[in-house]
């Protein structure tokens, strides 16, 4: 087995000034990186390839996924510098002037001076198909060397994977979005063929338990006590940080290594509990996950979502032209149904009726069209029995089966009762 | 009627600190609601398992926020309800002379008289009816 090596040539070091303390040094472990590094050397020993030399840190999944591809072009010795201008310009164009900087930067890195192979194109063979089947022959070996080597914590990853899997599949989205708006035009060449068909040739950890197991192998028990860091706000997201691998997705070239760090900022909510609960990514003011370029995920209560949905941007009519109906009620509910009824001119059903135990307070009835929420439903609009801190009372929507023909019936619908025992209510705090 | 004061001081709970702390709890025996918890006065089979001195989290907000915790002075009894699909949250038992209290840091205390009472989760029409988290 080859020891771990240093970590080496970065594009995202030339970044870690921007990037807050406290995160750099949860992210840029050099442990990690070793272990990382060691566990991908394995897999390139069980192909028999030797280990690249360049080993290329980029900043978030997006830089990777154009970085990598057209990195593997200069190393087979494109040389149209016009084509690569035009690819570079439209990076920076569609993904923000930030991303098109690194990429650049990881480009350089990764295929300078590279020895190029213009007959056989063989320096950019994408070798992701064969390491991903040698997983499992490299883990049996780390296994039989590393026998004497603890294992990073097991219970950590039994929190976390379902909202880890969660974030990787809508990495895979939003980076997929923007390489087709990137170069997904009409316009074709070998650098946009490249970046099109290559961006896939990556390993996302969570794809494979095999590979955080045998990330983890190398891993020397690193684990930070649960409460030290303080900018992490539950456990589990704790868990989950520790649980994703240094190298979130790797690309791996006969040429070069190409990887990015885990996401920098990851927001989890609980759902459910005690031995019940599990967690999901959500954040309602801003992305739940985010790495240190600005590549952003947006999540509601677990649902990917774009950022206009989280960002409250999109006008009601856009809300309502939305195909995704599971998406069309995020966005409602993250405007708010108090707002969304009066913007999206909601009809009231009946007229509307005093909340019982809820003096002053009244409770109205709207429908909601057919075709616009997951199921057909009605929402009830109604009011805190308790004042905010500023004085007013939250206004909140409930959805209710379409059924309930009054505000009396859909309030008590929601707590099963009829509405004989609702009207008896004496009190809502 | 204790005040919402007395009750801080009695169970040592946190409410937030912008509601009145000289509001009077009432104790009521009929329908209730905090939030999203409703307690329902119900002809059922009366709970055994006392209420211990530190309370029951009826419903756990996340992080420990907003946590609607079942407390008592005297005897009151708790029994979860293990079937009904989450929306019963369990039966509630306060004998004669005592006053249970459900405490939570925004909607402050709800006083129950003696009887007995289900203690109910709100829920709303989702692709199946979910419940809901205030």
């Amino acid at each position: 087995m080859n020891p771990p090596g240093p970590a080496r040539s970065t594009a995202d070091e030339r970044e870690a000034p921007r990037t807050p303390r406290a995160e750099r040094g949860r992210d840029d472990t050099l442990d990690e990186r070793r272990a990382w590094e060691s566990a991908a050397r394995a897999c390139y020993q069980e192909i028999g390839v030797p280990f690249p030399e360049r080993v290329v840190w980029v900043s978030s999944p997006l830089v990777g996924a154009f970085a990598a591809p057209i990195a593997a072009c200069l190393s087979t010795g494109h040389r149209n510098n016009r084509v690569l201008d035009s690819v570079y310009r439209v990076v920076g164009e569609t993904a923000g002037e930030t991303v098109g900087h690194v990429v650049r930067a990881a480009v350089q890195a990764a295929a300078d001076g590279a020895v190029s192979d213009p007959v056989h194109g063989a320096a950019a063979t994408a070798l992701h198909t064969e390491i991903a089947s040698a997983m499992g022959s490299a883990m049996a070996s780390a296994v039989r060397d590393t026998a004497h080597v603890t294992p990073a914590r097991e219970e950590s990853r039994q929190v976390s994977t379902g909202a880890l899997a969660m974030v990787a599949r809508a990495s895979d989205a939003a980076v997929r979005a923007a390489v087709d708006a990137a170069v997904g035009g009409p316009r074709q060449d070998t650098i946009r063929g490249e970046v099109r068909r290559l961006w896939r040739a990556h390993l996302a950890c969570q794809r494979s338990d095999t590979w955080l197991t045998l990330v983890g192998r190398f891993r020397q028990d690193t684990v930070q006590p649960l409460d030290e860091d303080r900018s992490w706000r539950t456990l589990a997201e704790q868990a989950a940080a520790q649980t994703a691998p240094a190298g979130w997705w790797w690309w791996p070239f006969l040429d070069f290594v190409m990887l990015c760090p885990r996401p920098a900022e990851l927001h989890l909510e609980q759902v459910g509990e005690g031995v019940q609960a599990t967690h999901r990514p959500h954040r309602a003011d801003g992305p739940a996950v985010g790495w240190t370029d600005g590549f952003g995920l947006y999540f509601w209560h677990g649902t990917h979502v774009t950022q206009a949905v989280i960002d409250d941007t999109l006008t009601a009519d856009e809300i309502l032209r939305e195909t995704n109906a599971e998406i069309r009620r995020c966005a409602i509910e993250r405007r708010g149904w108090d707002r969304f009824i009066a913007e999206a001119r909601l009809a009231q059903v009946g007229p509307a009726v005093p909340d019982p135990g809820n003096p002053g307070q009244t409770l109205t009835l709207h429908d909601v069209p057919a075709d616009i929420y997951t199921t057909h439903v009605r929402v009830l609009l109604c009011t805190n029995g308790t004042v905010e801190r500023d004085g007013t009372r939250r206004r909140f929507g409930l959805t209710v089966p379409a059924e309930c023909t009054d505000p009396l019936e859909a309030a008590a619908w929601t707590y099963g009762l009829t509405s004989a025992q609702y009207a008896t209510a004496q009190r809502r705090s | 009627m204790p005040t919402i004061e007395q009750a801080i001081a009695t169970f040592g709970v946190t409410i937030d600190d912008h509601l009145d702390r000289q509001a009077e709890i009432p104790i009521l025996s009929g329908l209730q609601f905090q939030g999203d918890v409703a307690v329902v006065p119900a002809n059922r089979e009366p709970a055994r398992t006392p209420v211990p001195e530190s309370g029951v989290p009826i419903v756990r907000g996340q992080a420990e926020a907003n946590t609607h915790l079942l407390l008592a002075t005297g005897k009151a009894f708790f029994a979860p309800e293990r079937s009904g699909g989450g929306m019963v949250l369990g039966v509630l038992t306060v004998a004669e002379g005592a006053t249970a209290y459900l405490a939570h840091p925004e909607h402050a205390f709800t006083g129950i008289a003696p009887g007995t009472y289900e203690l109910r989760r709100q829920r709303e029409q989702a692709d199946q009816a979910r419940l809901v988290a205030d």
